[in-house]
């Protein structure tokens, strides 16, 4: 069988199957790892996500892959790429730090880097407060504590 | 039950539960001032930013961090003054800042810092973390400053970048420096303590391999000796000009490049300095603009062997250059504005065999008369290998669309001839006449495609 029809399945952390080209895999860099470790089993167990999170990160890869694979004109093909970089990363939080996690285990840095672009995006220009009501972040400093980081950090809140 | 669930997952705090290096990852794509006041959030961040890898401190109010760090000529920005300057921030945090290895250290401070700070004790802090990049751009009122001496002996650092207000003081040989791993070196705009520091400094760098110097005037330098064996990129840029029009070289100031492993040089001299350039058996690309013959001719003799040259011509240069012959090359940009071109880069082709790509770039405001006469043989590069033709501000004169049509009536191999033609005074009515009479001129290549701008 050539390369590009070899067909290899993905294990959910249910133990839900998704068979998938091995070009779309190797996206995975942690799954090309293997594979150049002499790994020749067609079947990969990634234990630590979900299948709805799987789901979503291949078809992360398979868009890039087919993106890839097609000659000429590639501003275009960047361009749409980028489209689908945006639409595909506008999800709501829980999902987004799902895929984020995903991303660095299985090691996909594109999908990495829009996932923490994305995040960055959302801290910038926001107040503390602002912050940390977005992302639910508790705060456990006490009244007391707090006034000393904002003691010592003064000149970093400053306009 | 399931409700319950979701308020739950809702609540969640997910990114603080992201591993540090994440969470570095993340602050690294915010502003520094955004990424330091994330400490006041909770305790899990108290001292994530101080993990930063690369700090960035940018005074210039751009809202990208994309910044050019080629220095002005004029040191007096467009600041908004009224603001503090990032300074006092910088001096503050670096206090702070303890990541076992400061990576990247970009530090560009403008009119609003204070004269008295002391900024190269930052830099030294950098050096003694194993920094890798430091960028560091100076546009205070106060006079060039020198950096410490530790900067040159940095054992880690591969890429450097002064502008503006620094004064470049390479030690003295008393106390031996070094900078071995140093693979970039831009300096822009600065001021050098003597020619004799600067040569110790170049020397100092074994790896050396991209050089890329903007000269202001007087820079302390009356010649510029740039003598580096590892060298493969040299970008050299000298706005320094006279004013008068005479093809008189300087003799008093030169610029000497002996750079035996050059692959890309881009030089653009409006001085009028003497050049002496040695042999570059290795190079690649060239853009040369300059305007002396002389020193052009330096070039061109050093550089026979070149594959794609971009050239700003007077007609004299055309002219000395249809006289050479350039074996090896595949690519050549030419813009002869202010000559009559056309027989010259006719000889110009007929000595380069090898020719794949023609780019013609003529802005002739004045239409200077052009001569054509059909010439007397092919040149040898339009029957076998020109293959991309480019012709920016076409002015559908008669002897341009003669050139044209001769182009076209003998490249064999073209696959597109892109042409663009000039502003016109009437344009709608012109231009459509013209497009449509450029779509009816024959291509001898068939398979070749005509676009028109």
């Amino acid at each position: 069988m050539s390369e590009s029809n070899k067909k290899i399945s993905l294990i959910s952390s249910e133990g839900e199957a998704f068979e998938v080209s091995e070009a779309v895999a190797r996206e995975f860099e942690i799954v090309a790892h293997m594979l150049e470790d002499g790994c020749s089993g067609s079947s990969i167990p990634i234990t630590t996500v979900d299948s709805n999170i799987l789901g979503k990160v291949i078809e992360y890869c398979t868009k890039h892959v087919e993106v890839g694979n097609v000659e000429g004109n590639s501003e275009k093909a960047e361009k749409d790429l980028e489209e689908f970089d945006k639409r595909f990363i506008a999800v709501e939080m829980n999902t987004l730090f799902s895929l984020i996690l995903a991303a660095n285990y299985l090691n996909v840095k594109g999908l990495l880097n829009i996932g923490c672009q994305k995040v960055a995006d959302t801290i910038k220009d926001m107040k503390p407060e602002e912050v940390r009501s977005i992302f639910n972040i508790e705060n456990d400093y006490t009244p007391a504590e707090e006034e000393v980081v904002r003691k010592e950090n003064e000149w970093a809140f400053q306009p | 039950m399931l409700e319950a669930k979701i308020e739950e997952i809702n609540c969640e705090d997910r990114i603080s539960a992201l591993p540090e290096e994440l969470l570095v990852t993340i602050l690294l794509l915010v502003l520094i001032k955004d990424a330091v006041a994330t400490v006041i959030l909770s305790k899990r961040w108290r001292n994530i930013w101080m993990m930063l890898p690369r700090l960035d401190y940018n005074e210039t109010n751009d809202v990208n961090h994309a910044r050019d760090w080629g220095g002005d000529d004029n040191d007096d920005g467009d600041d908004d003054l009224g603001s503090k300057s990032i300074w006092w921030f910088l001096d503050k945090s670096l206090k702070l800042h303890k990541a076992p290895v400061l990576e990247i250290l970009l530090i560009s401070l403008g009119r609003r810092c204070p004269s008295d700070a002391n900024v190269g004790n930052w830099v030294e802090k950098a050096v003694d973390c194993g920094v890798v990049v430091v960028k560091f751009k100076l546009r205070w009122s106060a006079g060039p400053t020198t950096l410490p001496k530790s900067l040159y002996t940095c054992e880690t650092l591969k890429e450097l970048t002064l502008s503006n207000k620094v004064l470049v003081d390479f030690p003295s040989s008393s106390s031996p420096s070094c900078l071995p791993s140093l693979e970039i070196l831009q300096l822009s705009c600065v001021v050098y303590k003597d020619e004799e520091s600067f040569a110790r400094f170049l020397s100092s760098c074994p790896v050396l391999g991209i050089l890329i110097v903007k000269r202001k005037k007087s820079d302390n330098l009356t010649n510029f000796i740039v003598k580096v064996s590892s060298l493969w990129m040299l970008l050299y840029h000298n706005t320094a000009c006279l004013q008068d029009d005479t093809d008189v070289v300087d003799s008093d100031s030169c610029l000497v490049i002996d750079t035996p492993a050059l692959i890309k040089f881009k030089v653009d001299d409006d001085s009028r300095d003497y050049w002496s350039i040695g042999n570059m058996p290795s190079l690649e690309e060239a853009y040369i603009s300059v305007n002396s013959l002389s020193n052009f001719d330096k070039f061109i003799t050093a550089s026979s062997s070149i594959l794609s040259l971009d050239l700003t011509f007077t007609d004299e240069m055309l002219v000395r250059c249809s006289t050479l012959r350039f074996s090896r090359l595949i690519k050549l940009s030419v813009d002869p504005s202010r000559s009559d071109w056309v027989e010259p880069l006719l000889l110009l082709l007929a000595n380069t065999p090898k020719l794949e790509e023609l780019l013609e770039f003529i802005y002739d405001l004045e239409d200077i008369p052009l001569s054509w006469n059909q010439p007397s043989s092919i040149p040898g590069c339009l029957s076998s290998h020109l293959k991309i033709f480019e012709w920016r501000y076409y002015g559908h004169r008669e002897e341009e669309e003669e050139f044209l049509t001769y182009i076209l009536a003998n490249s064999n191999c073209l696959k597109t001839a892109t042409i663009s033609l000039k502003p016109m005074l009437d344009p709608e009515l012109e231009q459509d006449a013209i497009i449509g009479k450029l779509k009816d001129i024959p291509r001898v290549s068939t398979s070749s495609q005509l676009l028109v701008n």
